[in-house]
């Protein structure tokens, strides 16, 4: 399950939400007043822009680098993926780094809240890490 | 941000009584927070068609928008360190997704990585503007 499946949709919520920005009191120009991130910014370099996000680097490799902890002992480094964003987007964004290693947690929170959207629950919450609000970005990144 | 990439529609709320959407025109501003049948005109007939809002808890948003916690139109996904702040949640359907703490390994791929190449979740994300008033940061 991914994103796609929700895509179907857009032109109808395209259409509907066209006809409440039409009148006064429903919506109105998202004005930028020099706070970070800039959201129309960041709004006009990622949409429709796949290309942003698909810059994700397996770090196989980096992640066999000899750390002395011994030999299958459950201690070796994780092989997760690395997402590499573009320099502007982690501008944007307000990030300190263009690089992000994509839990596996993320993944599945993900996929648990594609589900729930499925299911049709009002909310969907996703605790147990500070500083989570990158991560589950990130998650969105790489979600296929 | 492949939502965006994909042109789904997305809302975000930044802070108490400020909330955005991002849609094929542009970036908007909500403009009622507050009444929950304001936007119903966006409803859609299947789960799968409602807009979803991803919301930050954090110390200067502790609590969504009334607007967001009704269900439909809206879809709300949150994120928040401290479980207190999803108190209320309890008056709504929910799912709840616990993130298990970082295991071993990852921590070692981390090491292994160059640190300042990748992002530190756990630093400090608020911090003064240029207004010198707190904005908004990841958290």
């Amino acid at each position: 399950m991914g994103f796609e499946e929700l895509i179907e949709h857009t032109s109808d919520q395209e259409r509907t939400i066209n006809q409440l920005i039409g009148y006064p009191g429903y919506f109105a120009n998202f004005e930028d007043h020099g706070d970070f991130p800039s959201w129309p910014k960041l709004r006009n370099f990622l949409w429709g822009n796949v290309k942003a996000l698909t810059s994700l680097e397996t770090q196989e490799e980096l992640g066999a680098q000899t750390v002395e902890v011994g030999e299958d002992d459950g201690m070796s480094p994780a092989t997760r993926p690395i997402v590499e964003i573009p320099t502007i987007l982690a501008e944007l964004l307000y990030v300190e780094s263009s690089r992000i290693l994509v839990r596996s947690e993320y993944e599945e929170a993900k996929q648990a809240a594609l589900v729930a959207n499925e299911a049709g629950v009002a909310a969907f919450l996703v605790g147990g890490q500070s500083g989570i609000g990158p991560p589950l970005s990130s998650l969105i990144v790489c979600g296929t | 941000m492949q939502r965006l990439a994909l042109r789904l529609p997305t809302a975000l709320q930044l802070r108490e009584g400020h909330a955005i959407l991002f849609h094929e025109g542009g970036t908007s501003r909500f403009l009622d927070l507050k009444d929950d049948t304001t936007y119903a005109g966006l409803a859609s007939n299947k789960p799968s068609g409602r807009i979803w809002v991803l919301v930050d808890s954090s110390q200067v948003l502790s609590e969504p928008a009334q607007l967001f916690c009704a269900g439909k139109p809206f879809f709300f996904v949150g994120a928040a360190s401290c479980q207190s702040r999803f108190g209320w949640a309890k008056k709504v359907t929910h799912e709840h997704f616990y993130m298990k703490t970082w295991a071993l390994s990852e921590v070692l791929q981390a090491y292994v990585t160059p640190l300042r190449e990748v992002h530190n979740t756990h630093s400090q994300f608020l911090q003064p503007s240029v207004h010198g008033t707190l904005t908004w940061r990841p958290s």
